[in-house]
């Protein structure tokens, strides 16, 4: 009797608990789990935005990516180097952040909040007032430039400096990387530093064989999150330059969004959505097996 | 314990049954809405109403538009309560949508079965959408109207409303593109700005002579053919260039005939990346080119001289009243080079179209054939927008033409003239093709047939995929 009141109770707390998480589930199936498997059925349809029907062709939005569109091997290249220019610059510039961040000076906390804040600034907002900073003529950027006598780049005006602009503006609003950075060096024990020292390590070995090993766990974590985020890059380059001059910045994101919704072709869009979820797949299995020869975990 | 007491538990299944109530009626089917207006039968006769008789309501006809602000705001509110009060069967609702989110939204609402009855658009919608059912045919109301005259629209105009022959918007208006010239500044270097010159070299030798530089810097632009963007259908036109055989449903930018004008468009787009730097005169793009070049500022680059010449429609030419009155300019026909019997470029419209989907597209056309006909909307609201009316009947009121300085000139030189933007599938995407293949000429030294060859395929690709469906 006490075992069937005991599994009553077990029911009914299910119930309650399916009930009260019930808003999240039905989010995940509603936002999450059917457009993932809306958009791949898409992707092998050509899919009529206007109309919401598409007949069924099979591998042909695939084919046709690879072999139709310029703009799809252009959005590609330019991704795939913005992404390695933002992660390898980003990746030292934090660390050297985090390290200054980490040491005992007068100020600490307000330092470590200027440096924070680009984080918290609306990524639309922020990107729409370095437009104005780079500017070639009137920006702040060329006019400090123009005191010290240096004449400055055109920055986003031109295909060749456009791409490492909005790089730069990336790294300037990485202040989340920045405290896991900073985080993961506070959390190396002090007494590896002491061993060292007795050993008669110097600041350079101390930096080379305890700080940088010690932190290439967050690393790895900052490696695995900025390839995703800088693979999908869209609202930076979409508004600071439209993905010019000369296509220069026009990224993957930006291809996706302009297939689905100028050229009205969601079924395209959805197959070269797919490639890249592939091609993030790839890059961060080649990152996480990498990583069991450079990650070093303190036992 | 008290057995009346309202426990914690009997509140949250009370929450929970208001909670689920709540949603099981927001899910519910909805109340039937009312009927749509359904489309007459093709060729019905003409004096019959194409709808069934009118309620003793008016139905509500839902109109997108970006006019939200200024005087063109003004003369669209204007418009729109001289319909309400003239129909005893519709009233429209206006509904502002920023001008840079309408399309996105119209897609979007059209997707979703609930798209405005009518938006504001232009004539490339028709090529874009109708191959892919995403306008509704409005010609049936058309047939059915004894009001809707076709010969009274500019033929380049109603070839632009129509898609493989239907009727898929009104026109309200019609634009084309005048070289509009910066008197003063021609005058400070010497130029007779009341001998201008009749051919394209002549025209760009002043605008050479209109460039100030600073080291390689350019602080003043004389001309480039880019600004305010690329327009290669108009300049292709100027030199005698066809893009599209109606007949064969072909792109023909790169056929035999058009082959070397385009060539040769390229070249001399690349003559001035060379000779002025393309990354000089994209640094002056971007520091001014915000907003059209600042058109709605008085700060704008065409009023502070920073632009010697460039070619734009129509509208513009308001624009001077308001915020350049002190600038001297003048304007003139796009021109063709020397010895070549060229068009005075393209020629573009103004639409009011009606998505697939439409609740009410009766009203969505009469609203439609209200602004393309009402000589009321062509004084108070074409002439502020400066822009030539689409019919014959009003473009050629005694109030137009005075509103209007140039629209004499227009009408006899012109339009009769211009190549019409074609009605054709994916139109939008091949000028884009276009583009891209002239910026990968300027920027990447690529050879310009090749770059033409390429561009031309990709867009006949895009064509023949809509074309099957269609």
């Amino acid at each position: 009797m006490r075992l069937f009141e005991f599994k009553k109770q077990r029911t009914r707390n299910l119930f309650w608990g399916l009930f009260f998480v019930s808003p999240w589930i039905f989010h995940l199936f509603a936002f999450l789990v059917y457009p993932i498997f809306a958009s791949l059925y898409f992707s092998f349809t050509d899919f009529n935005m206007l109309l919401y029907k598409g007949d069924w062709i099979g591998l042909g939005n695939y084919r046709e990516l690879f072999e139709g569109d310029p703009m799809f091997f252009i959005s590609m290249r330019n991704t795939l180097w913005y992404s390695f220019l933002a992660l390898s610059i980003g990746v030292t510039v934090d660390i050297i952040a985090a390290l200054l961040l980490n040491m005992k000076v007068w100020g600490l906390a307000a330092y470590r909040t200027i440096l924070f804040l680009p984080a918290m600034v609306p990524g639309v907002a922020a990107a729409m007032t370095w437009v104005w900073i780079l500017n070639p003529k009137h920006g702040l950027l060329n006019a400090m430039l123009a005191s010290i006598g240096i004449d400055g780049p055109y920055w986003l005006a031109s295909p060749r400096t456009a791409m490492i602009s909005i790089v730069m503006v990336t790294t300037w609003a990485s202040g989340q990387m920045i405290l896991i950075y900073l985080a993961g060096l506070q959390d190396i024990p002090t007494h590896l530093y002491e061993a060292a020292e007795i050993d008669g390590a110097n600041a350079w070995h101390r930096m080379r064989y305890v700080t940088l090993p010690l932190l290439t766990p967050q690393v790895l974590f900052n490696l695995v999150m900025g390839s995703i985020g800088t693979l999908q890059e869209f609202a930076r380059p979409y508004v600071m330059t439209g993905g010019g001059p000369a296509n220069s910045t026009y990224t993957y994101g930006m291809y996706i969004f302009h297939r689905a919704f100028q050229a009205m072709r969601m079924g395209l869009a959805s197959s070269a959505a797919w490639m890249l979820f592939v091609v993030v797949l790839i890059l961060t299995i080649i990152i996480l097996r990498s990583s069991r020869r450079w990650v070093v975990y303190e036992r | 314990m008290d057995s009346r007491k309202l426990t914690r538990r009997d509140l949250l299944k009370l929450g929970g049954a208001l909670t689920a109530g709540a949603v099981l009626a927001a899910c519910a089917q909805p109340a039937p809405a009312p009927q749509p207006t359904q489309a007459p039968a093709a060729k019905a006769e003409p004096t019959k109403a194409p709808a069934a008789p009118a309620p003793a309501a008016k139905q509500k006809v839902e109109l997108w538009t970006g006019f939200g602000q200024g005087r063109m705001a003004d003369a669209m509110n204007g418009a729109v309560k001289r319909f309400n009060d003239k129909s005893d069967k519709f009233v429209v609702e206006h509904i502002v949508v920023p001008w840079g989110e309408i399309m996105n939204k119209v897609i979007q609402s059209t997707a979703a079965k609930n798209p405005p009855d009518v938006y504001r658009g232009w004539a490339w919608i028709v090529g874009d959408h109708a191959p892919i059912g995403g306008l509704t045919d409005l010609t049936p109301f058309a047939n059915a109207d004894a009001s809707f005259k076709p010969d009274d629209y500019w033929p380049a105009t109603l070839e632009q409303m129509k898609y493989q022959g239907k009727i898929y918007a009104i026109s309200i208006s019609t634009m084309i593109w005048f070289l509009y010239y910066n008197k003063d500044r021609m005058k400070e270097k010497g130029v007779d700005t009341e001998k201008t010159p009749t051919d394209l070299e002549g025209w760009e030798e002043v605008g050479h002579k209109l460039y100030e530089l600073d080291g390689k810097k350019v602080n003043k632009v004389g001309f480039v053919p880019w600004i305010p963007w690329y327009n290669l259908f108009g300049w292709g036109a100027t030199r005698g260039a066809e893009v599209w055989d109606p007949n064969t449903q072909k792109c023909i930018a790169n056929d035999a005939k058009n082959k070397p004008i385009f060539v040769a468009l390229f070249n001399w787009h690349k003559g001035y990346a060379t000779k002025y730097g393309y990354e000089e005169l994209q640094a002056f793009i971007t520091t001014y080119s915000g907003n059209t070049f600042g058109r709605n500022t008085p700060e704008g680059a065409w009023y502070t001289g920073k632009l010697g010449i460039w070619a734009l429609e129509t509208w513009l030419y308001n624009d001077f009243k308001e915020y350049g009155p002190k600038v001297s300019f003048g304007v003139t026909k796009m021109p063709s080079p020397k010895g070549v019997k060229g068009k005075p470029g393209g020629l573009t419209a103004n639409m009011y179209l009606v998505p697939a989907n439409s609740k009410n597209p009766a009203g969505g056309y009469a609203f439609g054939h209200f602004m393309g006909s009402d000589p009321w909307v062509a004084v108070n609201k074409c002439v502020p927008d400066a822009v030539l009316p689409s019919r014959r009947s009003t473009a050629t009121q005694p109030e137009v033409l005075s509103g209007l300085p140039w629209a004499k000139m227009v009408i006899d030189e012109i339009v009769p003239y211009v190549m019409p933007l074609p009605s054709m599938p994916a139109v939008s995407g091949y000028q884009g093709r276009l583009n891209t293949a002239v910026t990968n000429v300027l920027t990447q030294n690529a050879d310009p047939a090749k770059e033409l060859d390429q561009a031309v395929e990709l867009a006949q690709k895009d064509v023949d995929k809509l074309l099957k469906k269609s």
